[in-house]
């Protein structure tokens, strides 16, 4: 994407931790500074939900696999 | 940080069949076994789409909570009809975020008033809202500033690569399906609150909008400050990721907030610049650049 500051393009990636950089200070006081960790780790290298469901595709060429994945995500952690 | 950013959450469901994997259309089924959860389950726009919408919550955690509890007795209400119809040919439902296969045709209008006079295209997808609350005096500021940060907020959450069955070649393909709807994109940039009132007035006076005033149960928030959406699909992250994206969400809010009272802030960009960013984001998530 690109950084309006540095008028540069920049991946998208470092933005998005720049974003959480932007937030830092706040976090600890509404009682997400676990969570705002978990998110930097993933933003850096973890798949976003149409990464996990091309993944799928690829795998078995069927798209209710696909469904199924987003089913099974549905009850996850419920 | 005596203001609370208390906040919302809306979830919208896709039915499907587990047999065919396809929409089904169930609302009415679902609108009849979710009696008991009242004015937190509405119809959407098709009906194969069914709608939650948490109360007002005090903190992430309550969020998490209500949200929880619709999903669950979304899953219940689905497993209930099931076992109803067992036996029967499309004989089951289960409450999903997002299916990719079923086309538009698949999908039939419900006659919800809020969609009630809609003419124009239709397209069923769904998606989730977090609403988090400011206080009124900077709230503008705050919805100006966080229109810069839709962009990542997208490439975090893009979840729809599939559409009518086909690869897209873009991560989120709702984003360009809703261009086709009015006040989808980034808001413009408006000067103070005065400004915004006068924008929803002359929706409301024109039928464009109803009265401007509904959506959270409970929480009369002017309804076009949707307009300061992103898509935020369901499961950008997984298990716990919606959680952690409201997190996202409102500790931006809160940020900002904290920025304009101190008389601070970030600059207001324009919606074309930004639009830059949005298109990069839906096309390739967090691996563009």
């Amino acid at each position: 994407m690109i950084d309006f500051g540095l008028k540069s393009e920049q991946p998208t990636r470092a933005l998005v931790l720049e974003v959480l950089d932007f937030v830092d200070d706040v976090v600890d006081e509404l009682g997400s500074r676990e969570e705002m960790r978990f998110l930097r780790e993933w933003a850096a290298s973890g798949n976003t939900g149409a990464d996990r469901q091309l993944a799928a595709f690829e795998r078995t060429g069927d798209l209710r696999t696909v469904v199924d994945l987003l089913v099974d995500e549905t009850r996850r952690g419920l | 940080m005596p203001q609370r950013f208390t906040l919302g959450i809306e979830e919208e469901f896709q039915l499907v069949d587990p047999v065919t994997r396809e929409l089904k259309s169930h609302i009415e089924e679902m609108m009849a076994a979710g009696a008991h959860l009242g004015d937190q389950i509405k119809p959407e726009l098709h009906q194969s789409v069914v709608e939650v919408g948490t109360p007002v919550c005090a903190d992430i955690h309550e969020a998490r909570q209500a949200v929880t509890h619709l999903r669950r007795s979304l899953i219940e209400m689905a497993e209930d009809s099931r076992r109803a119809h067992r036996g029967r040919r499309h004989a089951s439902r289960s409450a999903t975020g997002r299916t990719s296969r079923s086309r538009t045709a698949c999908a039939t209008r419900t006659s919800s008033t809020r969609w009630r006079t809609w003419r124009g295209p239709t397209s069923s997808s769904a998606c989730t809202f977090t609403w988090v609350s400011t206080a009124t005096r900077c709230s503008i500021q705050v919805m100006n500033g966080v229109r810069a940060f839709l962009p990542h907020l997208l490439a975090l959450s893009v979840n729809s690569p599939f559409w009518c069955g086909r690869k897209t070649g873009v991560k989120s393909v709702r984003s360009t399906i809703f261009k086709r709807f009015p006040r989808t994109q980034i808001p413009d940039f408006y000067y103070s609150w005065d400004d915004y009132a006068k924008y929803v007035d002359l929706l409301v006076r024109t039928n464009s909008i109803d009265d401007g005033r509904e959506d959270l149960v409970g929480h009369p928030a002017p309804r076009v400050l949707q307009d300061a959406r992103v898509p935020h699909l369901r499961h950008p992250l997984p298990g716990r990721g919606d959680d952690r994206h409201r997190r996202l969400v409102q500790a931006l809010v809160a940020k900002l907030h904290g920025l304009f009272e101190r008389n601070l802030g970030i600059r207001g960009y324009s919606r074309a610049i930004l639009m830059e960013n949005k298109f990069r984001a839906l096309k390739r998530g967090l691996d563009g650049r």
